[in-house]
């Protein structure tokens, strides 16, 4: 196993733990609300209770953001045959290699995201921010942060695509730390919740 | 609780931006969806100088007219300059309706708002204008508040019935062309951004500050205007007393507490179904002490200690403590006869004064729910002097993870409360803190001579009254002979400060009140051109009909309510 087959298995374990942890989180609030507060309820109506609205700007671009994350991520393993020869977009070489090529996998790729988002929203990761209350200060930081760091890590992509078959160890480095650090600030609010809520 | 949240006058609007501010971030470029305020709360802020809402001067509220919001409203706006309403108040009375600011003189509005109650003739030239007894009231309801609440729900399927029938309504020239201003209702939240026409508020939260000129003289006439059309809307104000000594402003003390007890003795002495709901009352000296005059601290302060009433996170279930304000306008204003005022009004059970007590901590396991409450009663954390056991009820929210029959056993053990005289309403929180707010009611009286001991409630009240009645003996020339009053003003200003059974006699009983231990303070609510007074004035002279004392401008008012609900009723 590549290294860089190693490093998706980061990415993965990360969503893993962030989901853990909000499944904690979940339960701990629940548990701490039988035992010391007493009354009956079942965790949807929990789930109601602890809804939080963020406000429509922080929600649309954490949704972006969570967007361009799939398409960073893609770009980075399954945009050229580096880390995988058999899955890639560059197997389709014809549409690849036309002038809307890149283009036409980052839409596609967003519009796989946002429908899955719309038809499993409890499996989007913005959808979850609703149980947490985040900060202003915080947002403040995660709004332009994270569509930033996606960025860089889809033009690093983008080099490596356009120079293949030249490779770039140093480019797909630089995309990678800053699809994991833009990963990280996607759960940093789970994260914090989840230290708050456990002290 | 989700209120629409009405900052009145300059301090008014200064403490609604914390409570309107974004909860969302700002993208700059563009803005999706609504405005996100803490507890998803709502708000305008009105007043009446229209320099001061100028956006050189202030960049957080737009013209709520042009469907800018956060909004302010400018409450003269209605009134054009070179109508008949304005020219008959300036010659009749001396009071200029687009005064820019009232500086300090809670009568003048006052004044403004009763011409419009009992002045038939001006009543006549006014509807004949507007289709509107009292113009300003109802512009102010119509076109700046009722839009954010639910009831403008109910305003729209009107609306859509009264095009049925063939009624358009021309929402661009509607005013100007003498279109009643009720019949606008479903037409005027157009003006409202279509997005922020949804989570409408529930109920009304004043905030002014007590002692100014717009503030305090804004709240009554508004609350009476609505009150006029729906009996059981939660209507709530926060008043903010002045700090002690001469302000910013250059107005003494004195001048500043007259007009709080002006405002005091109105907001507080209307029955159930009248007037406000209850008085969250606030003494400004003890937050500049606390801030040393940091004025946005201040403010902020009031704001956190407003948040676990805010918050929009309740506890789950049934059994939770679900914050229905319909619910909490019956708790607040619930009673007993011995709560209700002495002697002969003691059937009637007035407005109370609720005093905030607020605390918060860091959530952090270990600490006890008995330290929360201690300290939150202590003296450090009340926003008025008072004695919490002196209080008849109590009203608690508290975020974070708490047995309610805990919180209610130990508040009332605290306070020595029996019964059901504690109601806690429990927000499951979030965040680092867990916080309580208090909100003791009537949190004075029983004990005669209170009033000398420092950081009681008599002895605050008692030393603002008692500074009223001093400004009153010593300046009559400046409130009586003052700018373009005309003599009838002047005769009833001079009626109401001075008269036999005027301000300064009743202030005097209200300080025998605090001085027997007494309460409440305020029972009696005196009108400057209205019935009580001796004054010379026809047209506002009661009148009794059927053992009911009514003026004719009433019962004018009256008939044309039950004609309006008999047309409606009959589909027109």
């Amino acid at each position: 196993m590549s290294d860089e087959v190693r490093l998706l298995g980061l990415v993965a374990a990360i969503f893993l733990v962030g989901a853990i942890l909000h499944w904690v989180y979940l339960k701990s609030i629940e548990e701490k609300l039988r035992a010391k507060a007493g009354g009956d309820f079942d965790m949807r109506s929990l789930k109601n209770a602890l809804q939080v609205r963020q406000g429509s700007n922080f929600n649309t671009v954490m949704l972006a953001s969570w967007s361009l994350f799939f398409v960073a991520l893609a770009s980075l393993y399954f945009l050229t045959p580096t880390v995988f020869p058999k899955f890639n977009y560059f197997r389709l070489a014809q549409v690849a290699s036309d002038w809307w090529g890149f283009a036409g996998f980052g839409i596609l790729i967003i519009i796989i995201v946002l429908f899955a988002a719309s038809a499993i929203p409890s499996f989007s990761l913005p959808w979850t921010y609703r149980f947490y209350v985040i900060s202003r200060s915080a947002k403040r930081v995660l709004t332009p942060a994270i569509p930033m760091l996606l960025i860089i890590s889809i033009a690093s992509s983008l080099y490596l695509g356009t120079i293949y078959p030249r490779l770039d160890s140093f480019s797909w480095n630089v995309g990678y730390a800053a699809l994991l650090l833009a990963q990280l600030l996607l759960i940093l609010p789970v994260l914090v919740g989840f230290v708050e809520e456990i002290r | 609780m989700r209120p629409c949240v009405v900052g009145i006058g300059g301090a008014g609007g200064n403490v609604l931006k914390k409570f309107l501010q974004s909860q969302d971030v700002d993208l700059v470029v563009y803005k999706f969806g609504v405005h996100q305020a803490f507890g998803d709360v709502k708000g305008i802020w009105l007043d009446s100088a229209s320099q001061d809402a100028d956006s050189s001067k202030q960049k957080f509220y737009g013209c709520l007219t042009d469907g800018k919001y956060p909004g302010y409203l400018i409450s003269h706006d209605i009134i054009d300059a070179n109508s008949r309403t304005y020219s008959y108040v300036t010659e009749r009375y001396g009071f200029d309706l687009k005064a820019q600011g009232y500086d300090r003189r809670a009568e003048y509005l006052k004044s403004i708002f009763e011409i419009f109650r009992f002045d038939s003739v001006l009543q006549k030239i006014a509807f004949e204008e507007f289709n509107e007894m009292n113009p300003l009231p109802s512009y102010i309801w119509e076109m700046g508040i009722r839009p954010f609440t639910t009831l403008a729900k109910e305003d729209n399927n009107h609306n859509i019935n009264n095009k049925k029938h063939g009624q358009e309504i021309d929402l661009q020239t509607g005013f100007q062309s003498g279109i009643n201003l009720s019949s606008h209702f479903g037409g005027l939240i157009n003006h409202i951004p279509a997005r922020m026409q949804s989570n409408l508020c529930d109920s009304i939260l004043f905030i002014a500050s007590l002692g100014g000129g717009t503030g305090t003289g804004f709240i009554n006439p508004i609350t009476s205007y609505v009150r006029s059309k729906l009996l059981a809307f939660p209507i709530f104000a926060i008043g903010i007393l002045t700090e002690n000594g001469i302000e910013g402003r250059k107005t003494t003390e004195g001048q500043r507490d007259l007009g709080a007890v002006i405002a005091l003795s109105d907001l507080l002495t209307n029955s159930t179904g009248n007037g406000i709901d209850g008085l969250i009352i606030i003494d400004n000296q003890i937050l500049t002490d606390r801030h040393k005059m940091n004025r946005p601290a201040m403010d902020k302060d009031i704001y956190n200690s407003m948040k676990p009433m805010l918050d929009s996170r309740d506890y789950p279930g049934a059994a939770g403590d679900q914050s229905d304000t319909l619910a909490m306008r019956r708790v607040f204003r619930e009673g007993d006869r011995t709560e209700g005022a002495h002697g002969e009004d003691r059937k009637i059970f007035l407005p109370s004064f609720i005093v905030p007590c607020y605390y918060s901590r860091k959530a952090i396991g270990g600490k006890s729910l008995e330290s929360l409450i201690d300290k939150a009663l202590s003296i450090d954390s009340r926003l008025f002097p008072c004695n919490p056991k002196k209080a008849d009820r109590a009203y608690v929210f508290v975020r974070g993870v708490f047995n309610a029959a805990n919180v209610e056993e130990v508040v009332r053990q605290r306070i020595g409360l029996l019964g059901e005289s504690v109601k806690v309403y429990r927000k499951i929180g979030g965040g680092r803190l867990e916080d309580i707010l208090i909100l003791l009611r009537n949190p004075y009286g029983g004990t005669p001579g209170t009033h000398e001991i420092k950081n009681t409630f008599e002895w605050r009240m008692h030393g603002i009254i008692t500074e009223a009645i001093n400004y009153l003996n010593e300046n009559p020339t400046n409130i009586i002979d003052y700018q373009d009053y005309n003599e009838l003003t002047k005769e009833h200003l001079r009626c109401y400060f001075y008269g036999e059974d005027g301000l300064l006699s009743e202030l005097q009983k209200c300080l025998k009140r605090l001085e027997r231990g007494e309460k409440p303070v305020f029972t009696r609510q005196l009108k400057i051109f209205g019935g009580g007074m001796q004054a010379p004035v026809d047209d506002a002279t009661p009148k009794s009909r059927g053992g009911v004392q009514m003026t004719e401008a009433e019962i004018r008012e009256m008939v044309r309510e039950e004609i309006k609900v008999v047309l409606r009723d009959n589909g027109w």
